[in-house]
C-alpha cells in the first residue's frame, strides 16, 4: 500500500478515527491500534515478512533487556556482539546475499547486478539500524531498555516511518509513546501542511523529473551528452523530491496522531560545504552513521589526529554506500563524498558567527558559487547513484564531457520542451521556497504570514497544482528499495 | 478535534466535487465501449448474427460484408469471460439471434484481462456495459481506475482538443487497421521478438474459459443459435515461430468442442493461403482488405448453410 | 586545577578549533547549538583537550555529556 492511494487514504481515516474517537482512553489502548495498524500495513506488502518484523522486535526488546540487567562487563559485551550479528547478519541476508555469492560483486567492476533471488522484507535497512541504535545506547547506558513489549514494538514497527524512515532514535521515539496523547489541533493541521508539501514534491517535482531522468538513465547509450548533463540534473532532483517528499509525508502523517518524528532533509542544497550538505541531507542517517561508526571509529583513531579523523570519515561514508546496496556504484558514491571532505579537513575555514541557529539570508555571489560548485559535485556522485554499474557511470560521465554536450538534445520518450520547462520552473519554486523556509520546521510552516486568505490561498493553489501537473507514472518511492 | 475535521471537510468538499464533476464527464466521453453498449441496448432486436471475442474479432470481421445484420461485440484483449458475461446481459434482448461468430486465438483459453497487465480495461465492462466484471471497486469508477494524470489528458484531449476516442462503424468494426506493417514487421528479428512477446506462460486460466466459452455455446443451443468457432487467420512468421503447444492446444479444444456440440462448426484459417502478405496489419491481424475476404468467407458458410448444418 | 582555568583553556582550543574567536563561553550551551560544532570538530577538540590535560576520556563518558558545563565538570574529575 503505497502513500499515495485511495486505499492508504482509506486506511489511514479509519485509523485517524479510531485512535482519537475509540481508543482514545490511554496511551495503552492508542498503541494497540497503532500497532495492529501497522502489522497490518506492512502485512499487505509481504504477509512472511510481517514475522521476520515481529522476530525483529522480540529478539532485540529481549536482547536489550538482557544487556541492561547484566552487570558483567565481559558477558555484556557479548550480549551487545550477538545482538549486532543477528541484527546485521539478516541484513546482510537479504541485502547483500546474492551478490557475494554470485562473487560478481567482487569479481568484476563491470557486473550489472542481477534480479534478486531473495525478495527485499520493506524497510528492513530502515528498522534495523534503528534496532541496532537502541540496543547500542542500552549498552552505553545512554538510555534505559524498555520494559514495555507494546510501547517498544510500536516504535520499531510505527507504519509511518516503517517503510523509509525517518530512522528515529529511541530516545527520541519511546517517551512519546509511553504517555497518551491528546489531540492537537495546531500539531495535527501542521502534520495535513506538511503532508501537502510532501505530496507536491513527490507528485509534482520528483515524478515530472523522473519522466525525463529514468529513460536517459535507463539507456543513456541512446542520448548525447547534453540530454545526459540535464538528466542527471532532473535524477538529482527526483532522488531529494522523492525521498524528502516521502519523509514529509511521514512525518505529517505521524503529527496526526500527535507523535513527532525527526526531520529528514533541511534545504540541503543551501549547503556551500559538504559538511553543511550532510547536516541537512537523509539527516537520520548521517546522524546514526555519526554516532554509531564515525564517532567510535574516529575516537579509537584519534592519535592519528587529521589523518584519523579523514580516514573515519572516508569509512563512514563508504558506509552510507553500501547501506542503500552491496554494489560497486554505491560504494563509489560513499567513497566519493567521503573523499570531498578532504579539503574541508586540510584547509579549515574560519567562522565568524559564533551561533548555529543564525540563518544567512543574504545571497552573495561567492556564497552562490560554493552552493552551485558543491551541486555539481553531488549531481556527479548521483550519477554513480543512478547507474547499474561502474562501467555505465564511467561511460555516462564520459558522454557528458564529450563533444556531444553540445549536441542538440534528444528527447526521452513523453517528454518535451514544454513539459521540461514546467519542470524546470516547479523546481524553482521549490528552491525558492526551501530558501525562504528555512528558519521554519518545514517548507509549509507559514504561521508568520498573517493573513488567513493567502495561507489558504496558497495552499489550494498546491492543490490545483498537483491535480494539474502532478504524474503517478513513477508512483513507488525510489528508498522503499532499500 | 471538531474544528480540525470541519476544515479537512471544507478543503475536502470542492475536491469532491470536482471529483464527482470530472467522473461525470470522463463517463460521457463517447467511446467503443459506450458505443457497442448503447447499440446493444438501442437495437438488440435487430442483431441476427453477433461477433464476441478479442482484437482477432475487432479487426478481422467486418459485418458490413455480412448479408445478415451482424454486429461485432468484440474488443482488443476482451476475454472469453467478458465474453460470456456480455452475452448472458443481451442474449434475452437479442431475439432474432441466429448466429454468434467467435475467433478464437492461441490466447484464448489462457488470457484473462482481469489478471492481467492490462486489468485497468475492465472497468469499461463495468461501467458502459453495466456488467459485474470484478469485485475491485476501482474499475466501477473513472478516476479510481487510472492516474489523474491520463485522466487529466482525456479530459483535455477530448473537451479541449476535440480529439475522438471512437473507432468503430455502427457495426462495431475497427477499421483502423487500413495497411499492412512493413515487411520488416512481418519477417525477421523484429517478428521473433514480437513473438516473445505474446507467447503465455500461464496456463492455469484454461477450464475456466473454455467453460465460460461451453456456457455460451449451451445457451445459444437452447435457442437453437448456431456457434461459428474460427482460428483467424496468422502470417506465416507467425505459425512458424509461434509456440506450436500453445497453438494447438486451442485448435484441439475447438475441435474438441465441435464434436461435443451440435450447435458448433470450426473453422481452422490459421494457414489458409488464401490470405497473403497484403491482407495482414501484423503476424496475428488482418488490415480492413484481408478483414473482407474473412468476413465475406464466413457470410459465405452463413449463406450456404441448411438448417441441419449448425443447429 | 581550578575550574575556571580549565573552562579558560578549554576555550581557547574550541576557538582554535572552530576558528571563530567570537564565541563566549556559556556552560548550558550544547555542542549542536554552537557554529561548526559537529561530530568531526567534536573528535578534534576531544583530542585536543586530551592533549592539553593529559588525561584519556572515554567515550561512554563522552555520550552523556549534556552542555560545555557537564565537559568542564569530567575534565575535573580527571585533572
Amino acid at each position: 500500500m503505497n502513500f499515495i492511494s485511495p486505499g492508504f487514504a482509506l486506511f489511514l481515516s479509519i485509523v485517524f478515527l479510531l485512535y482519537w474517537f475509540v481508543f482514545k482512553k490511554n496511551a495503552r489502548s492508542q498503541n494497540i491500534l497503532l500497532l495492529v495498524a501497522s502489522l497490518f500495513f506492512y502485512s499487505l506488502f509481504n504477509f512472511l515478512f510481517s514475522g521476520l518484523l515481529i522476530f525483529s522486535i522480540l529478539f532485540n526488546f529481549y536482547i536489550g533487556k538482557l544487556i541492561e540487567n547484566t552487570r558483567k562487563r565481559t558477558a555484556r559485551k557479548w550480549l551487545l556482539a550477538s545482538g549486532l550479528i543477528v541484527n546485521l547478519g539478516i541484513l546482510f541476508c537479504f541485502k547483500y546475499f546474492n551478490l557475494f555469492s554470485s562473487l560478481s560483486f567482487v569479481n568484476n567492476f563491470n557486473s550489472i547486478p542481477q534480479a534478486e533471488n531473495i525478495v527485499l522484507p520493506l524497510g528492513i535497512s530502515f528498522y534495523t539500524f534503528q534496532v541496532l541504535g537502541y540496543i547500542i545506547d542500552v549498552y552505553n547506558e545512554e538510555i534505559n531498555s524498555c520494559n514495555d513489549l507494546l510501547i517498544f514494538s510500536t516504535y520499531v514497527a510505527y507504519f509511518p516511518k516503517i517503510a523509509s524512515g525517518p530512522i528515529e532514535s529511541a530516545k527520541k521515539f519511546l517517551p512519546q509513546v509511553a504517555v497518551k496523547r491528546n489531540f492537537d489541533y495546531a500539531l495535527a493541521t501542521d502534520g495535513m501542511r506538511q503532508i501537502l508539501w510532501g505530496l507536491f514534491t513527490k507528485i509534482v517535482v520528483a515524478n515530472n523529473c523522473a519522466s525525463f531522468a529514468q529513460p536517459v538513465f535507463e539507456n543513456h547509450d541512446h542520448y548525447p551528452g547534453s540530454t545526459l548533463l540535464l538528466a542527471s540534473f532532473f535524477y538529482l532532483f527526483q532522488v531529494y523530491c522523492d525521498f524528502s517528499g516521502y519523509s514529509n509525508i511521514a512525518i505529517g502523517i505521524s503529527k496526526l496522531f500527535g507523535i513527532q518524528l525527526s526531520r529528514n532533509f533541511n534545504a540541503p542544497f543551501f549547503s556551500t560545504s559538504i559538511r553543511e550538505y550532510w547536516q541537512k541531507w537523509h539527516i537520520t542517517l548521517t546522524s546514526w552513521m555519526m554516532k554509531y561508526v564515525f564517532t567510535p571509529l574516529s575516537f579509537s583513531l584519534r592519535r592519528f589526529k587529521k589523518a584519523g579523523t579523514l580516514i573515519s570519515i572516508i569509512v563512514t561514508f563508504v558506509a552510507v554506500g553500501l547501506w542503500h546496496g552491496a554494489e560497486w556504484t554505491f560504494i563509489v558514491f560513499g567513497l566519493l563524498h567521503g573523499i570531498y571532505f578532504i579539503p574541508l579537513m586540510l584547509f579549515p575555514k574560519k567562522n565568524n558567527d559564533p551561533l548555529s541557529h543564525k540563518q544567512t539570508f543574504f545571497f552573495n555571489l561567492a556564497r552562490f558559487s560554493k552552493m552551485f560548485g558543491l551541486f555539481l559535485l553531488i549531481m556527479l556522485t548521483c550519477i554513480f547513484f543512478g547507474s547499474r554499474s561502474l562501467a555505465e557511470s564511467f561511460g555516462f560521465i564520459n558522454k557528458i564531457f564529450s563533444d556531444s554536450l553540445f549536441s542538440s538534445m534528444v528527447w526521452p520518450p513523453f517528454t518535451s520542451v514544454f513539459r521540461t520547462f514546467i519542470t524546470v520552473l516547479f523546481i524553482v519554486i521549490l528552491l525558492a521556497t526551501e530558501g525562504m523556509q528555512r528558519p521554519q520546521s518545514h517548507e509549509l510552516q507559514l504561521a508568520h504570514i498573517k493573513s488567513p486568505y493567502l495561507r489558504r490561498t496558497i495552499y489550494i493553489a498546491i492543490i490545483l497544482v498537483i491535480l494539474l501537473f502532478g504524474s503517478v507514472m513513477h508512483i513507488n518511492f525510489l528508498y522503499s528499495r532499500f | 478535534m471538531k474544528l480540525f475535521i470541519k476544515k479537512i471537510i471544507l478543503y475536502l468538499l470542492p475536491l469532491l466535487a470536482m471529483s464527482a464533476i470530472s467522473e461525470y464527464l470522463l463517463r460521457i466521453i463517447p467511446n467503443d465501449y459506450n458505443k457497442k453498449a448503447t447499440i446493444f441496448r438501442r437495437d438488440p432486436e435487430k442483431i441476427k448474427a453477433l461477433i464476441l471475442g478479442s482484437s482477432y474479432g475487432l479487426y478481422d470481421l467486418n459485418p458490413a460484408y455480412f448479408k445478415q445484420y451482424t454486429f461485432n461485440g468484440c474488443e482488443a484483449l476482451q476475454s472469453l469471460d467478458l465474453d460470456k458475461k456480455i452475452f448472458d446481459n443481451y442474449q434475452d434482448r437479442m431475439t432474432n439471434l441466429e448466429y454468434v461468430i467467435m475467433p478464437i486465438s492461441f490466447a484464448s483459453f489462457f488470457f484473462k484481462l482481469e489478471t492481467s497487465k492490462e486489468n485497468h480495461l475492465v472497468k469499461n465492462y463495468c461501467l458502459y456495459y453495466n456488467l459485474h466484471a470484478t469485485n475491485d471497486p476501482t474499475n466501477y469508477f473513472e478516476l479510481l481506475n487510472q492516474p489523474f494524470s491520463v485522466n487529466r489528458k482525456r479530459l483535455v484531449d477530448y473537451y479541449i482538443n476535440h480529439i475522438q476516442d471512437v473507432k468503430i462503424t455502427d457495426r462495431g468494426f475497427d477499421s483502423t487497421y487500413n495497411t499492412r506493417q512493413t515487411n520488416r514487421q512481418l519477417v525477421g528479428p523484429t517478428a521473433s521478438f514480437a513473438i516473445k512477446q505474446l507467447n503465455i506462460t500461464d496456463f492455469s486460466k484454461y477450464k475456466e474459459l473454455r467453460r465460460c466459452l461451453e456456457d455460451i455455446i449451451v445457451k445459444c443451443k437452447a435457442r437453437n443459435i448456431g456457434v461459428i468457432l474460427l482460428t483467424p487467420p496468422a502470417y506465416k512468421t507467425f505459425y512458424s515461430l509461434a509456440d506450436t503447444a500453445e497453438l494447438n492446444s486451442s485448435i484441439r479444444t475447438c475441435q474438441s468442442i465441435q464434436q461435443d456440440f451440435s450447435n458448433v462448426k470450426y473453422f481452422n484459417f490459421l494457414e489458409d493461403t488464401d490470405f497473403t502478405i497484403d491482407d495482414f496489419f501484423d503476424l496475428s491481424h488482418l488490415n480492413k482488405v484481408g478483414a473482407k475476404k474473412l468476413s465475406e468467407k464466413i457470410n459465405a458458410v452463413i449463406e450456404n448453410n441448411n438448417s441441419d448444418l449448425l443447429k | 586545577m581550578e575550574k575556571n582555568a580549565i573552562v579558560e583553556k578549554t576555550l581557547i582550543i574550541i576557538r582554535q578549533v572552530l576558528k571563530n574567536e567570537k564565541i563566549e563561553w556559556n556552560g548550558e550551551l550544547t555542542a549542536e547549538e554552537i557554529n561548526g560544532w559537529d561530530s568531526l570538530s567534536h573528535m578534534i577538540i576531544i583530542t585536543e583537550l586530551e592533549n592539553e590535560f593529559k588525561i584519556k576520556f572515554k567515550l561512554k563518558e563522552l555520550n552523556k555529556l549534556d552542555n560545555l558545563d557537564s565537559l568542564i565538570t569530567l575534565i575535573q574529575s580527571k585533572v
